[in-house]
């Protein structure tokens, strides 16, 4: 893990974003489609520059917890947060696709509530296990 | 939760960076002690208050609700 971080100088799980990103990039480049790959190999360079700013000493708690580089434990806590909010979120988008898609495109209906389903069982085991770590 | 860290880290000189440098947090971190926007975990509050040489009670203190 640190072999992994002392490399790339960013953190193991922005090694994989990074690295689905630049695949992404090459595969679609190789598949024909100039603009798409050319588009996602910007975007990784972007990202990869954003996470290695979020590092230096300079940067804001918001630039480290939007490039997943926390620093101590209330980037963590601000992230814990922020996606909190985000699961809220997603459960009530849901709740509204479902709505919508009863009312206007009747076969996503049974994928819309599968989803709402799966968010509140991760919902469920998020808080269940964030209420024995404490 | 209010704290004497401002005072005690102008005793000993000291700027928010070289603080967060020393208890290993952000500078962001510190100031947000300092102003009172974020209580540190038991783990941070007693890193300070070890780092300053007094108990965490010195340094740290908690309203009775």
């Amino acid at each position: 893990m640190s072999r992994i971080h002392s490399r790339f100088a960013i953190r193991p799980i922005n090694v994989v974003v990074i690295a689905v990103f630049g695949v992404s990039a090459v595969t679609v480049l190789i598949g024909g489609q100039l603009f798409t790959g050319l588009y996602l190999a910007v975007a990784t360079v972007y990202l990869y520059g954003a996470m290695l700013y979020a590092r230096r000493g300079d940067s804001s708690e918001v630039q480290r917890v939007n490039a997943l580089e926390y620093r101590d434990e209330r980037d963590r806590m601000i992230a814990r947060n922020g996606f909190s909010v985000v699961g809220a979120a997603a459960l009530a988008l849901a709740a509204v696709q479902i709505l919508v898609a009863s009312v206007w495109v009747h076969e996503i209906v049974l994928l819309a509530a599968a989803w709402l389903l799966a968010l509140c069982i991760v919902w469920g085991v998020a808080n269940s296990v964030s209420a024995r770590r404490g | 939760m209010d704290s004497e860290i401002r005072r005690l880290r102008a005793e000993h000189d000291l700027s928010q960076a070289d603080l967060a440098r020393l208890v290993g947090v952000s500078r962001q971190t510190i100031n947000a002690i300092e102003t009172g926007r974020y209580d540190p975990s038991l783990t941070l509050a007693a890193r300070l208050a070890r780092h300053f040489g007094k108990a965490i009670e010195e340094v740290f203190h908690v309203q009775d609700s």
